[in-house]
């Protein structure tokens, strides 16, 4: 006969299992039965084309953004933000997917993302979606519609040289939007995500009045020295091609400036309305408002390191002109981060997908190359976010990739299988005018870029573009005959 | 009628059977599943196929060793107390052959997951409702380990003077217990707005239920093992040579 079983054990074992099991049934008991608090709405903001320095809450002296200083108060104002690509197909996805060009495949404006994205997570996770956007590469071709409920293309007449009337058409669509979602009682209503991209800056700059002459009088049409037919500063093609022929008189500096500040205060006012609105729905303090660019501008800086295509604009141009970004995040009420603070370090745009999913409380993906900034929005002072900004794209066919640190920046292009670099010291050459000889940075950061690629893995499938996509290129700069 | 072996088929050998088609299962999921035409018929993260069909023929082997344990064990000692519990573990094990092939956990898991239990629960745990069906092991984690424990006790019963067995018998425990985390984590996983979610997905699956797999073979060798220990050890009690 075998030995019973000792009473202590097995009664020991049974009561483990039970008190175990008890605990899990306690604890799903609380969840199933708790009430979900409420999570917060999102308001993504990407205003196309927009230079930090250009903005009065980055120390700019013209009241260009007083809508923006205002919101900057309730806000985390990041002062070294980065963008990963300068071209706003790229670097929108990037903002939508925090992955970089070669994760997400949107490496050109014109190519289709081929990833998931935020939307489509808080699509799934019960929130209501729209989209806004005011270029056609940011469009359904590129894939970015995917999971917002209602996705509206309005493009910007003005810089047709149109008719002023549909400058606000995008602003307009986004809070009557907003307007319909207050109308669906408190009860039943889910959060939203509301993604708005502005494209009133991009040029040509050209505002409607009354901000066409709010920061300076713009002359009319004229006759150029060295220039062919009249000249209009209104015109995009008309600035590039007398700036790129040094025919530019100095003094249509300062009216392009003039321009390009109207077009920002055009849509600072238009924000302010809608952050006014979002107060007066009692949704303000409940929604994360993020304000941000996609890119820079080079408005009139002038590079010698011959590595970059001369004059006005910003693709493949890897200069922080047109690579820092403003950075804006105002979190909700709930998540008691109350001391407001403007944050030093560098940071890159790659870090605002898993920012906003830490914020909206739901868990970090494990994939997402960039890191939450909520720690540093906690503790401003903390140690550096990130030793190096790295950025990548293929504009045109051509392979860029490259990295910032605070000292140096290095960039490889890959054209036609040809590879050439730049090393830029920042710190001595804060202009980015000459390329630096230090062969042990280039190894060094080669040798970084090398590693970072490698890891970063790659989705590699470039598909050829329609003929929509070409023209919609086309009208915009992006694409030439 | 005899329910013990004569010459028994070793039970160590059983085992190696069943492990060498695991193996081969999991082999041709790796060289099949991404087929257009066949790989669903190979593929363990989907139902009705090949793998599910031979998991649910695990489980019934083990509900079959089960009941022969039971006899083999009436057979032996009339009065042993707790024979009976062979027929629950053997009842359960059947329960896990049939849903094995019909899924019922995922029918009632969706259940669930319809109401607002399963909003609050999505919520919880960040997943999504495209997702939420893999929470199944959440919500059925009070059931499962209460039976585990049951389980561990049972075969603590029958086998405190084979310790050997015993501590195999934890082992399918361990692999069902990391079947279940996993399946959790896949959950989570294809939630994230990630590269590819899929990847990852597709790498846990495979271990997943690969693990389930290698589970069901080590229950079967050890009911098979006690059926056939303990129907030798009666034979040689019955001779007077024990």
């Amino acid at each position: 006969m075998e030995p019973v079983i000792k009473n202590n054990k097995w009664k020991l074992g049974w009561i483990a299992g039970i008190l175990l099991a008890g605990l899990f049934a306690l604890k799903l008991f609380t969840i199933i039965t708790g009430s979900i608090p409420k999570q917060p709405n999102l308001l993504l903001i990407t205003l196309d084309t927009l230079r930090p320095d250009h903005l009065s809450v980055y120390g700019y002296q013209k009241e260009t953004s007083p809508s923006l200083s205002k919101l900057g108060k309730d806000s985390f104002v990041f002062e070294k933000a980065f963008t990963v690509a300068t071209n706003s197909g790229p670097s929108h996805a990037t903002l939508l997917t925090g992955l970089y060009p070669a994760q997400h495949g949107l490496v050109d404006n014109g190519q289709r993302i081929q990833v998931p994205t935020l939307a489509e997570t808080l699509s799934q996770t019960g929130y209501d979606t729209a989209g806004f956007v005011g270029y056609y590469a940011l469009g359904e071709e590129s894939g970015l519609d995917a999971g917002f409920k209602d996705f509206e293309y309005h493009p910007i007449a003005s810089h047709d040289h149109d008719e002023k009337k549909d400058d606000l058409k995008g602003f307009n669509a986004t809070t009557g939007w907003l307007k319909s979602w207050t109308k669906t009682p408190v009860d039943s209503r889910s959060p939203f995500f509301v993604w708005m991209h502005v494209q009133n800056i991009h040029e040509s700059y050209d505002p409607p009045s009354p901000y066409n002459s709010m920061f300076g009088q713009i002359s009319g049409l004229q006759e150029l020295e060295g220039f062919e037919g009249e000249f209009d500063v209104r015109c995009a093609n008309d600035l590039a091609k007398a700036w790129r022929a040094g025919i530019l008189p100095s003094r249509f500096k300062q009216e392009v400036m003039a321009l390009y500040d109207g077009e920002i205060r055009l849509v600072d006012d238009q924000l302010g309305r809608i952050f006014a609105m979002l107060k007066s729905m009692g949704a303000y303090d409940n929604t994360v408002i993020v304000v941000v660019s996609d890119h820079g501008e080079i408005l009139f800086e002038l590079y010698e390191n011959g590595f970059y295509k001369k004059g006005p604009g910003h693709t493949a141009r890897y200069t922080d002109a047109s690579m820092q970004v403003p950075m804006i995040i105002k979190p909700a009420k709930t998540h008691e981060l109350n001391k407001k603070q403007r944050i030093k370090q560098m940071v890159s745009t790659i870090d605002l997908v898993p920012t906003l999913v830490q914020l909206l409380g739901l868990p970090i993906p494990l994939d997402l190359p960039g890191v939450s900034l909520v720690n540093s929005m906690r503790q401003p002072d903390s140690a550096a976010i990130r030793e190096k900004i790295y950025f990548q794209e293929s504009p045109h066919g051509v392979e860029y990739i490259g990295l910032r640190t605070e000292q140096w920046k290095f960039v490889i292009k890959v054209k036609d299988g040809n590879e050439s670099s730049l090393l830029i010291d920042l710190i001595n050459d804060p202009n980015e005018n000459f390329n630096s000889k230090s062969i042990t940075r280039t190894r060094e950061f080669e040798a970084s870029l090398k590693a970072w690629k490698k890891n970063m893995g790659s989705v590699n499938k470039r598909r050829e573009l329609s003929d929509e996509m070409k023209q919609a290129l086309k009208d915009g700069g992006y694409l030439r005959e | 009628m005899s329910y013990m072996l004569n010459k028994p088929f070793p039970p160590r050998r059983v085992f190696f059977v069943l492990l060498i088609i695991d193996v081969g299962v999991g082999a041709l999921h790796l060289l099949y599943s991404s087929d257009p035409k066949i790989g669903s018929f190979f593929n363990l993260a989907h139902e009705e196929n090949l793998p599910t069909w031979y998991s649910s023929f695990q489980f019934l082997l083990v509900a079959v060793a089960g009941i022969f344990c039971y006899l083999v064990e009436r057979a032996g000692e009339k009065h042993k107390s707790g024979s009976w519990g062979w027929l629950i573990v053997a009842l359960c094990m059947l329960g896990l052959a049939i849903d094995e092939t019909f899924q019922f956990h995922e029918a009632l898991i969706n259940q669930v997951m319809s109401g607002q239990a399963g909003e609050n629960l999505r919520h919880y745990f960040g997943v999504t409702k495209d997702t939420d069906s893999l929470l199944w092991t959440v919500v059925f984690a009070p059931g499962m380990i209460l039976a585990g424990t049951g389980l561990i006790m049972f075969y603590y019963s029958r086998f405190q003077s084979n310790r050997f067995l015993y501590r195999l018998s934890i082992t399918p425990l361990i692999f069902l217990a990391l079947s279940a985390g996993l399946e959790f984590l896949e959950a989570k996983i294809l939630s994230y707005p990630a590269e590819d979610p899929m990847i990852r997905y597709r790498q846990l699956i495979f271990v997943e239920e690969m693990a389930e797999l290698f589970a069901a073979s080590l229950f079967v060798w050890i009911h098979y093992q006690y059926w056939v220990w303990k129907g030798s050890h009666y034979q040689f009690s019955d001779a007077g040579e024990l």
